[in-house]
């Protein structure tokens, strides 16, 4: 890929791989340094788009999520990157804003099952989408899905309405 | 505690926003294009093998060692005073000048 090429997807699909990456490893600067050699692995044969395999956007969301996964691994940050039963502790909801609880909670999901929600939810992927992206089955992915949002539903219910949730903090 | 429901969760869901994309990244991937190779004088790495930069680093220790040792460079000595005899006989002649006549 030619550098002006590279310039154009870029441009219209930065906000995406960035937001992603930015959920997926919950940091700012990890989110930089993974969309930064997402993108300049397109100048080399690294990555190659295959536009019969997908949309850029689905092919970028992919190369990102193998790169925050080989960054989770050379950092040894989690035991093992399978799928494991991983229950989420509930969110304080005094402490913090509804927005920041909720990074919480989806951050402290196991890693299979918080990619597959953050496409999902985040990204809008239908379930082959994911099952492609992140190179599983359907019923996989829709296993870890659903285990993904029952984690959440526990790990947020401080934050029902009618558990007194800080409205204020919502509505920004 | 009552677990939320789907449409709950959803909503809560929907709280957590992502930044956009920061300017510093334009600069990372799109803005090195026009200055590369000063760019990389300032900011580039290379990587070198463990066995070539530990020979590399031993050659220099040998170099900075024996090097030193052989080259003989060092502070000049104090000059020898052998051969030097004090004047026995002195015999001053002046020789004017013709201005000094006139």
């Amino acid at each position: 890929m030619k550098r002006s090429e590279l310039s154009a997807v870029f441009k219209e699909h930065k906000d995406a791989v960035y937001g992603f990456a930015y959920r997926m490893t919950g940091s700012a600067f990890d989110a930089e340094e993974v969309c930064q050699d997402c993108f300049l692995a397109l100048l080399g044969d690294a990555a190659t788009f295959d536009p019969r395999r997908g949309t850029w956007r689905c092919f970028l969301i992919g190369v990102t999520r193998n790169l925050v996964l080989k960054r989770w691994r050379s950092e040894g940050r989690f035991d093992t990157i399978e799928d494991h039963e991983g229950l989420v502790e509930p969110v304080d909801p005094s402490s913090r804003e509804t927005s920041e609880l909720v990074a919480q909670a989806v951050g402290a999901l196991p890693p299979l099952q918080r990619e597959a929600l953050i496409l999902a939810e985040y990204e809008g992927f239908t379930l082959k989408e994911i099952a492609e992206t992140v190179e599983a089955e359907v019923g996989t992915v829709k296993a870890r899905l659903h285990r993904a949002r029952q984690n959440l539903r526990h790990a947020l219910a401080p934050l029902a309405p009618t558990a007194g949730v800080k409205q204020h903090a919502t509505t920004q | 505690m009552q677990p939320l429901n789907d449409e709950e969760l959803t909503k809560v869901l929907s709280e957590w926003r992502a930044p956009r994309a920061p300017a510093t990244l334009d600069a990372r991937v799109v803005g090195g294009s026009g200055f590369g190779w000063w760019r990389w004088m300032v900011r580039g790495r290379i990587q070198v093998p463990v066995p070539l930069a530990a020979m590399a680093l031993l050659a220099l220790l040998v170099w900075g060692t024996v090097g030193h040792k052989n080259s003989g460079v060092g502070p000049d000595p104090m000059p020898s005073l052998q051969g030097f005899h004090l004047v026995e006989d002195l015999q001053p002649r002046i020789i004017r000048g013709s201005y000094e006549n006139n």
